[in-house]
């Protein structure tokens, strides 16, 4: 998976690598940003992405779950 | 017993006797308690096997809330499987209200509309109004051939107990694989149903009824599949680990059978469920089995036995009922064997019981004389309704 930074709605995602504590926890050293903060993601065993904030869906990528987030007022 | 009905059977009264014990419970403050314990459940409640005891725990709890407030109301259950439109039986104004607005997803209309004044979102804010977004997270709703399908699956669910198993019941029905049943709901519903608050939107439970409906038919047509782990699991999804944030005795084994908590579904054929109706076959065939004995005994010994054996052979025979419906019959009832029975039967003395009565005679003799005693109390005056004949010779002149 490659770093990313985008804006959504006027808001700044960015997907890049993390201190060794902010780490997803899935064995991934990217994580996602949201005007600068960190986003808590994991991993399922599927390979796509999830998030506690909105925890009956799964992303293709960190970017996309950056975009839902924004989307629906959850960051 | 109470019946959770589907929603659309519901009659005017039922909804409004629905409608308002939820608002009631939201005024008291104590619906938002639901919405902060599913927020906090997030490992112990999804992604594993106790996804579907937790919330059939939880919806018990909510349920028995309402009751507080109304005792004739029952959760009804919602299925999406074929009211499926955006104009279904739970958007009506009467119950949870439409979609929500295109400008903001504010629900406006029904009892839950922000402007109604009864609805204000108080958990994980803003917006503090209810939102909904019918069809975006999810174009449709699950088909009744995607339920078919789930429920043919076993078994109840497999190792390593996550989001990753297919041959899992639990699993395609919470939505990580196969047709995506419970999830897509949430998604299809959208708005407030979409976080982990998503109890703040009232259709959670109708939504939570309807899978907790589908895992009862799937245990009545897998009798023979228990749940799965016993161990091994996550800390929580293991049978007879501890639910939080409940704690013991709540766990996945105490909540699997449904009827022991106190509900049916209106689909389950005269309430009951196959299982239980073999029980019942069973429980007849013994029943049969213990008269035919008795019938047996009594030819074998013609005899009156004294009331305290009589209570000891009842014992035991009695058929014992298991807690828990999903042992197999032969386990669900223990018969005690014969053999104690026939151990009783030694105890009993051959001959008559108790003291020798003595010849006819005598006893005869013994009544007449307290006959004649007892109609020296019984004038015409104290039994005006009795006729002279009946007070005895000496008012009688023709006897």
């Amino acid at each position: 998976m490659a770093s990313d930074r985008v804006t959504h709605k006027k808001r700044k995602i960015e997907v890049r690598q993390t201190d060794e504590e902010e780490r997803t926890g899935a064995g991934e050293d990217l994580a996602l940003y949201i005007d600068g903060d960190y986003v808590p993601t994991r991993r399922h065993p599927s390979g796509r992405f999830y998030t506690h904030r909105l925890p009956y869906t799964e992303y293709e990528s960190l970017t996309e779950l950056g975009k839902d987030l924004i989307d629906k007022s959850q960051a | 017993m109470g019946v959770r009905k589907n929603v659309s059977s519901l009659t005017t009264v039922e909804k409004q006797r629905f409608v308002a014990a939820v608002l009631q419970l939201k005024a008291s403050g104590k619906y938002d308690t639901y919405v902060t314990t599913h927020m906090n459940a997030m490992h112990h409640a999804h992604q594993g096997p106790a996804f579907l005891p937790w919330h059939r725990e939880f919806l018990r709890r909510f349920e028995s809330d309402l009751q507080g407030i109304d005792p004739s109301v029952t959760l009804p259950y919602w299925d999406w499987s074929t009211d499926n439109t955006t104009t279904s039986q739970p958007w009506h104004v009467e119950l949870m209200g439409g979609n929500g607005r295109a400008s903001d997803q504010q629900v406006t209309d029904g009892p839950l509309a922000f402007s109604a004044g009864k609805w204000p979102i108080n958990i994980d804010t803003p917006p503090n109004f209810l939102t909904r977004n019918f069809g975006v997270g999810a174009s449709s709703l699950p088909s009744a051939s995607d339920v078919a399908a789930v429920l043919a699956i076993t078994p109840y669910d497999s190792a390593p107990w996550n989001t990753s198993p297919v041959a899992s019941f639990r699993n395609q029905l919470e939505g990580w694989r196969g047709p995506n049943i419970h999830n897509r709901v949430h998604l299809w519903v959208g708005g407030a149903m979409e976080p982990m608050s998503s109890p703040n939107d009232p259709v959670f439970f109708l939504h939570h009824c309807n899978i907790d409906r589908l895992w009862a038919q799937w245990r009545a047509m897998h009798p023979a599949e228990g749940y799965q782990p016993v161990s091994g699991g996550a800390m929580g999804h293991n049978l007879n680990d501890a639910m939080e944030p409940w704690g013991m005795p709540y766990t996945p084994a105490s909540v699997l059978d449904h009827h022991a908590l106190g509900y049916t579904y209106d689909t389950e054929a005269g309430g009951k469920l196959p299982i239980k109706e073999k029980i019942e076959k069973v429980e007849h065939k013994e029943t049969l089995k213990r008269e035919k004995l008795e019938h047996k005994e009594k030819e074998a010994f013609k005899v009156e036995k004294p009331e305290k054996l009589e209570h000891k052979e009842k014992e035991a025979f009695k058929v014992e009922k298991p807690e828990k419906l999903e042992h197999k019959e032969k386990e669900a009832f223990k018969v005690e064997k014969p053999e104690k029975l026939e151990h009783l039967e030694k105890q009993v003395p051959e001959g008559p019981v108790g003291p020798d009565p003595g010849p006819i005679e005598q006893r005869l003799s013994g009544v007449e004389s307290a006959l004649a005693q007892l109609q020296h109390f019984i004038t015409p005056g104290l039994r005006p309704d009795l006729s002279r004949g009946a007070l005895g010779p000496q008012h009688d002149p023709g006897v």
